[in-house]
């Protein structure tokens, strides 16, 4: 039922909210552009801002929300001239390793989240893809100064989100250091 | 725990005096964060010009006693120069916003018909905080009486909401001004 009222979504192109059981984003809130075997992925606003793209996992949807809010919602990004945008790239929704693996020619800067029930479990990586196994993702992670840590190894399991081309993502590459040439050794989590 | 006050209220003050971006960490889970300039701080409250990310988000109106720490320093010095670089540097609010009590900023708010949003955050968060967005109608030693607007845009019945459980106002946000611009035309004020 859920993956079918997000396919309806999509093909209406309407505004919608999908609820999800992470207590530090709840709910997303956009426009569903795209639709594959295990994730999804929504053009995203955070109230009337836009705030790129999000991949998350249809699984941990647990409702789609296109009640009296959202069309009321609607008007107010009809009004505002925020019409849905298709992603930036080719993204494969298969699977999460399908995911990383197309974007990772990019060699953009994208959030890699961990997300629990419990916002204090969360782990957040802000990075560059550097490499996808049948078990990781590992990233080149940017600290909160603008420095490039060591690549870091991410369980392909417990990546629940992804986001692309977010306003953040853009400033935050504009003041950070330059992507340094070396990979160093991935650290194993 | 009034010394712990003491200290959130001088870092807030230093950071109004210092002119600096401001991280503020909240008891709430809800919102545990927001990012901004401190320009005003009084026994109980502080006026903080907000950003989402880099977005200009308005000013919101906060207790001192919901802050647990308030972080300045070289964590925000990356921060601050994107700042500075793209131009987003503290403002004042479209209009005067006392913060002796939160009556009294409620009050201003009345006297200029600007609309508001009020928070009744919890230390549970999700379904257990409150959340309305709308006008001013009173104000009374213990509760504003809000005529708030709906999701859908429709104005219903005004409500009283206790002053004590209000733990954050937002003002003049572009949320606000966007969402009323689509609204039901606002009805008589009583």
């Amino acid at each position: 039922m859920i993956r079918a009222a997000i396919e309806d979504a999509r093909a209406s192109g309407a505004l919608i909210q999908l609820e999800r059981g992470f207590a530090s984003a709840r709910f997303v809130n956009g426009y569903v552009v795209a639709l594959g075997d295990e994730l999804v992925a929504v053009h995203q606003f955070h109230d009337f801002y836009d705030e790129g793209w999000v991949v998350v996992r249809i699984d941990d949807v647990l409702e789609v929300n296109r009640d009296g809010p959202q069309r009321h919602f609607e008007a107010c990004f009809r009004g505002e001239g925020l019409a849905p945008r298709p992603l930036p790239c080719a993204v494969d929704l298969a699977s999460m390793q399908a995911a990383l693996r197309s974007l990772r020619p990019r060699g953009a800067l994208m959030f890699v989240e961990c997300e629990a029930p419990d916002a204090d479990d969360d782990a957040t990586f802000l990075g560059r893809l550097v490499d996808v196994t049948d078990l990781h993702g590992t990233v080149r992670q940017l600290d909160a100064l603008g420095q490039w840590d060591p690549p870091v190894a991410v369980a392909l399991g417990r990546i629940t989100r992804l986001q692309l081309d977010t306003p953040f993502c853009r400033t935050f590459a504009k003041y950070a250091a330059p992507y340094p040439v070396d990979a160093g050794p991935a650290d194993g989590r | 725990m009034g010394d712990d006050v003491a200290m959130i209220r001088a870092a807030l003050d230093a950071a109004r005096a210092a002119g600096s971006l401001a991280l503020l960490r909240r008891v709430f889970p809800g919102e545990p964060r927001v990012n901004g300039y401190v320009l005003a701080v009084s026994e109980r409250l502080a006026l903080v010009h907000q950003f989402h990310d880099f977005l200009d988000d308005g000013w919101t109106v906060l207790r001192i006693a919901d802050i647990e720490e308030v972080v300045t320093e070289e964590a925000r010095g990356f921060f601050a120069r994107a700042f500075r670089e793209r131009g987003l540097a503290p403002r004042l609010p479209p209009l005067e916003v006392p913060i002796a009590t939160m009556a009294e900023a409620l009050r201003a708010l009345r006297r200029e018909e600007q609309p508001v949003i009020v928070e009744c955050e919890t230390a549970e968060g999700g379904d257990a905080d409150r959340y309305d967005l709308g006008a001013v109608c009173d104000v009374t030693d213990l509760h504003v009486h809000l005529r708030p607007v709906d999701g859908a845009g429709h104005w219903v019945p005004v409500e009283a909401i206790a002053l004590g459980r209000i733990t954050r106002l937002h003002v003049a946000t572009p949320y606000l001004t966007t969402f009323l611009r689509y609204a039901d035309p606002p009805p008589e004020m009583s």
